[in-house]
């Protein structure tokens, strides 16, 4: 319970098989080839006085305080910049250095302030712990001379602020900004005296800083501080825990004074990040003490009623009472539940418990419908597993990068910063989007191939580039001897080889040029090692499932499966959307990703949970919604999802939810879809829940609570006490006995337990008695199925087409600062950022529609209509649109259609023909959103 | 005919329509049926007034269910 | 000597001109400067899209060296250099004569008309006091000679 402070070894880690001797201070050591003094010299317990060097980096030898002296060799050489040599005789504490450091400390001290006493850094400053260090006791230089004493405080970031007077231009700031975040939006402005750290001649708001605030943590002063801090002050104890934003699943420090969340800090030894973060997980922490949370359960009798807050047993009661009605009512299938991403395992699990256990039926669902169901079932089909093939770090080893359908520096950012390090090492980059992407040319990043291709033509790509390979004579035969099925490749290469999938047939249906294509393929097929990694750019089209597998033949095609570098990799949308999925929480699959057909399983279950289990698929969330509308559907328990904004055709949505006699929402806010429910149960946020997430690279993290929930219950307690109510028992001591019994029933769990996962950090399913401490890269030997089976993939063109009506092509997507339907991040001061949603435009669609930049204009499809503020941008090709859907207010899925994935109904949410035409009104005056309509009625 | 209907109809033309690389297109759509639908969804759809509006492989799936 | 009005389309031309160069930062903001007497900081984050790298970079390196001007120039320029051989030669006097005359080193002179910046060596210690005068190496000068000639 105290503080956590991660030791510092000055410089990073070097992997060499080459190991040499050395002696430091009379102590004998062995480190890799490579490694510089000071690190050895820490691993030793040796701490040599550093300011400008930090593990995170590579070493500057600016500060001129690490020196040492080494035997045979003149001077005093910088003990970051030297490394160690075989035979080395070091000695870090002479009097001689002790007298230069002193030396350095002085002119350091000689321009700063003296005010150590306020500073919000006091007691957590690398210069006071140096000056204390060194012995500093005089300084003989007056601070009457020249001095920065006066240098102003740019506040202008929400977040943290950046006190000039007190740098020490050390430059880590600098540093952490181009290696580890690769933004590069600091420098050292003028030279000499007058350097000065500079976010590029501007302040930090209007710079391209992008506030992931590694120069915070790097600042060994008080110069780049957290805002936090400076109100609150220094934390003094750290609880670990997972970021609860996107599918990265960074490892923080949530750093406490009290229950009182002072700051995150992102955890070093966290396997998904590696101590770095971006500004949601660092700083958009806010929404969980924001006022519009709701702590209270609250029931009414209709949608129009006002609520009415009650206490937690009146709540459960109402709502057993209400759903046992349904089902009198109208039978057993006539309620089910869906499951949340953004809840932990142990909250998913418990979920789809009670759906097949208390309510007797299958009807479960999860919102990764609505993302990555279809990387489930490409998977699945191809390799055998539902999840992606590697870990994070594995970008490291690739040598080409086929980035497909993703925007990573916007929604993953963290996992961006990985790959952007890797393409600045030289690896070659091919993006296939329909936008020009930052990552597409952005400061020292440069794809190869940019594919602009058509939305929606994904799989015709996908097959050109596979077709190349094979009648180019670029597969790797023998992997595809080895480690596929025979026949189904045969059919697979009778099929690619038709002139249908040609780059110069592809052209005319995707718009990409042929020899774009071929030179791509060419890339991507010759290259040591290749990797594949995609987002929902390609799951959400109505060949989602098609592609994933297309990209699955791809890279068994070319042998790029089963080793570091290589892969098919999704990123994921949410925390826990691999969790939700692994966790059972799909109609026709118990956790495991075991068919509830399997009859083996399916007695293990009704074993383990002492009741009977339905042996046939329950309903999707489309077909519950449109059930609801044939009234058959009639009761629905919603967990952490608001389907009212961020599923499809909204019109559709709330008809379904309309005709229901009871919705269950379980939630942080009173969101859209709360506006039809009947009965609230109050959430927990990340920061209260005590459980495990799964991030994209299928690692189990811990997360930790800060603090009892404010609610006065953890979710899984109200779902079991639901059930209890239900009539069928459900009983936990604690979340830990949850995964016990997920271990228990489900083999790629069998090894994990809370105990275990507190002990080695996090650990990669399957975990288990074979991999006890997990699985970084799958496939390695054999595929999880056998034998990779490859698939037959022939392109379908959607039936959304634009035409005279509707003739552009809308195509959704998301930003860094905000987060999906921005219930967290709208409710922080990320809004600074990105205050309303914005429609991208290119400037020849907007001249022909007489619409200008910065105005209002009516986007409409053939099932709904909306306005939103439009920006031109040469982003988008003509005749394509693009825009996010962070604000109720706008309600881009007002627009969007109900047709869907062939195989999982996943939302085709990345095509929808539209239409724009100027509009003078703001979307707010065209109709109130329906989540201000229920804080009104609260408040009634 | 209602909503659901409608979206069947749909659904079962689609996965036929993407079915076709399959050796036995129609045993990959019954395949499909029989693991991803409710019982009642097959029920609903081959009772409907709409098996017109299938495509052949669709239609000889749903009567092979 | 006469530079080119800055436009940005002019300018970014010429960036263009050098992008595909390599190490084209310093070729492309000398280029910048020698057309149009200085670079406009409004067009830095033009300037960096065109070299892909950052605002900042650019920035850093604008303000690294000083004889980058991110203000037009004068008409005329002087460099006088104020390093310890010319200082042995006397030119602290000639500093101290230029102001005098309106010319203060490190600014603008009253006139309006020159720039008078102080630099550190030009390579001409045997000739001291050296200047640069509109980039013409000039030897042994005095406040009076360098007014003359900026004035003539």
């Amino acid at each position: 319970m105290t503080l956590l402070h991660e030791p510092d070894l000055g410089t990073p880690a070097v992997k060499s098989d080459i190991e040499v001797e050395l002696v430091i201070d009379g102590m004998p050591t062995r480190v890799p080839a490579g490694t510089s003094v000071m690190r050895a010299a820490a691993l030793l317990g040796t701490a040599v006085p550093k300011l400008c060097a930090t593990d995170s980096l590579e070493a500057f030898g600016s500060c001129r305080l690490c020196l040492v002296e080494i035997d045979g060799k003149k001077g005093t050489p910088a003990s970051c910049t030297t490394p160690c040599e075989p035979g080395m005789v070091v000695h870090t504490q002479t009097p001689k250095l002790e007298k230069m450091r002193r030396g350095v400390m002085e002119l350091y001290i000689s321009d700063h302030p003296l005010d150590c006493l306020t500073c919000p850094a006091n007691g957590d400053c690398e210069l006071q712990d140096m000056a204390g260090v060194v012995g500093l006791r005089d300084v003989r230089y007056g601070l009457e001379g020249a001095n920065h004493l006066d240098a102003p405080t740019d506040d202008s970031n929400p977040y943290f602020s950046f006190d000039e007077s007190k740098c020490i231009a050390c430059s880590r700031c600098v540093r952490a900004c181009d290696e580890v975040q690769g933004t590069f939006a600091l420098t050292i402005e003028g030279r000499g005296f007058d350097s000065k750290i500079s976010p590029g001649g501007t302040d930090f708001m209007s710079s391209d800083c992008v506030s992931c605030g590694a120069c915070v943590q790097a600042c060994p002063t008080s110069t780049l501080q957290e805002k936090t801090v400076i109100q609150i002050g220094i934390p003094t104890r750290t609880v670990e825990t997972t970021c609860a934003y996107c599918g990265v699943g960074c490892s923080f420090k949530a750093e406490l004074k009290g229950n009182e969340l002072v700051r995150m800090v992102p955890l070093k030894s966290g396997g998904a990040n590696e101590g770095h973060s971006c500004v949601k997980g660092r700083f958009a922490w806010g929404y969980a003490s924001h006022p519009d949370r709701q702590l209270e359960p609250m029931v009414r009798e209709s949608i129009t009623d006002p609520w009415r807050k009650v206490s937690w047993n009146e709540a459960i009661t109402y709502a057993a009472t209400r759903l046992k009605d349904v089902q009198a009512k109208y039978g057993q299938q006539s309620i089910g539940g869906i499951s949340s991403s953004r809840c932990t395992n142990e909250e998913v699990f418990v979920v789809q418990k009670m759906v097949r256990a208390a309510f007797g039926n299958n009807n479960i669902d999860t919102c990764a419908r609505v993302c990555h169901s279809p990387t489930g079932y490409g998977l699945k089909q191809t390799f055998g597993t539902s999840a992606g093939t590697q870990n994070f770090a594995s970008v490291a080893k690739a040598d080409v990068i086929l980035l497909i359908g993703a925007n990573p520096t916007d929604a993953h950012p963290v996992f961006a910063s990985r790959m952007k390090r890797r393409l600045r090492q030289g690896a070659k980059l091919i993006v296939v989007d329909p936008r020009r992407i930052d990552l597409v040319r952005t400061a020292h990043i440069k794809a190869e191939h940019h594919l602009q291709l058509l939305p929606g033509t994904n799989v015709a790509i996908v097959n050109a580039l596979a077709h190349v390979a094979a009648t180019e004579g670029l597969l790797d035969e023998e992997f595809i001897q080895t480690r596929t099925e025979e026949k189904a490749f045969r059919d697979w290469f009778e099929f690619i080889k038709k002139p249908e999938n040609s780059p110069e047939s592809v052209e005319a249906i995707s718009g990409v040029p042929a020899s774009e294509l071929r030179a791509a393929a060419r890339l991507f097929a010759t290259a040591n090692n290749s990797a594949i990694y995609y987002g929902l750019g390609v799951t959400e089209h109505s060949q989602g499932s098609t592609m994933v597998m297309g990209m699955a033949n791809l890279a068994m095609a070319t042998g790029n499966i089963g080793r570091e570098g290589v892969g098919v990799n999704p990123l994921r949308g949410q925390n826990n959307v691999q969790g939700a999925c692994d966790m059972g929480s799909f109609p026709h699959e118990f956790s495991g990703y075991r068919h509830v057909s399997d009859d083996t399983v399916r007695h293990q279950f009704e074993e383990l949970w002492g009741t009977a289990l339905q042996a046939e698929p329950g309903l999707r969330i489309p077909n519950m919604l449109d059930s609801a509308i044939d009234g058959e559907f009639k009761g629905i328990f919603i967990h952490g999802e608001d389907i009212a904004q961020s599923d499809p055709n909204t019109k559709h949505v709330k008809a379904a939810l309309g005709a229901m006699e009871c919705v269950i929402v379980q939630d942080l806010f009173l969101n859209e879809t709360a506006a039809f429910a009947h009965v609230f149960f109050p959430g927990t946020s990340f920061l209260e829940k005590d459980g495990t997430f799964t991030n994209a690279e299928r690692r189990i993290n811990r997360v930790r609570p800060i603090q009892p929930p404010k609610t006065g219950k953890h979710e899984w307690e109200i779902v079991a006490e639901l059930s209890q109510a239900l009539g069928y028992p459900m009983q936990y001591g604690s979340s830990a006995e949850i995964m016990d019994e997920i271990a228990t029933s489900t083999p790629t769990f069998a090894g994990v337990s809370f105990a275990h996962l507190d002990k080695v950090g996090s650990v990669q399913w399957p975990c288990n008695e074979e991999n006890p401490v997990g699985t970084p890269t799958m496939h390695v030997d054999g595929f999880v199925r056998g034998l990779g089976q490859f698939m037959v993939t022939p392109y379908v063109a959607t039936e959304e087409k634009s035409n005279r009506k509707f003739p552009l092509l809308l195509t959704t997507g998301r930003i860094l600062s905000q987060y999906n339907v921005g219930a967290q991040t709208r409710r922080t001061e990320n809004v600074n950022w990105y205050p309303e949603d914005l429609l991208e435009m290119h400037e020849s669609d907007a001249e022909l529609r007489g619409i200008v930049d910065g105005s209002f204009a009516t986007l409409s499809s053939r099932v709904g209509e909306t306005v939103m503020k439009v920006t031109i941008t040469d982003r988008v090709p003509p005749g394509v649109v693009y825009s996010t859907f962070h604000y109720p207010t706008s309600g881009a899925n007002v627009v969007t259609t109900d047709y869907s994935d062939w195989a999982t109904n996943c939302p085709e949410y990345k095509v929808t023909a539209v239409e724009l035409r100027p509009s003078i009104k703001p979307p707010q005056e065209i109709g109130m959103a329906a989540a201000d309509l229920g804080l009104e009625l609260v408040n009634e | 005919m209602s909503s659901s209907s409608d979206s069947l109809v749909r659904m079962i033309n689609q996965i036929a329509a993407n079915s076709m690389g399959a050796h036995d297109p129609v045993a990959a759509v019954v395949k499909h049926l029989h693991s991803f639908w409710t019982p009642k969804m097959c029920s609903d759809l081959k009772s409907s007034n709409l098996t017109s509006e299938l495509n052949a492989v669709a239609a000889q799936a749903l009567a092979a269910l | 000597m006469k530079y080119l009005t800055w436009t940005d389309e002019a300018a970014l031309e010429v960036v263009r001109e050098h992008a595909e160069k390599p190490g084209p930062m310093l070729l492309t903001l000398q280029a910048l400067q020698e057309r149009f007497g200085y670079v406009e900081t409004s067009l830095l984050p033009s300037i960096a899209k065109e070299l892909n790298v950052s605002r900042a970079e650019v920035h850093g390196v604008l303000t690294y060296y000083s004889d980058f001007r991110t203000t037009p120039p004068a008409s005329r320029q002087i460099h006088l250099c104020v390093a310890e051989a010319c200082q042995a030669l006397g030119v602290r006097d000639v500093v101290k004569e230029l102001a005098a005359a309106g010319y203060e080193v490190g600014e603008r002179s009253k006139d309006g008309a020159t720039d008078v910046v102080g630099v550190y060596c030009l390579g001409n210690c045997a000739l001291g006091p050296a200047a640069l005068v509109d980039g013409n190496l000039c030897g042994r000068v005095s406040a009076k000679s360098l007014v003359a000639q900026v004035t003539s």
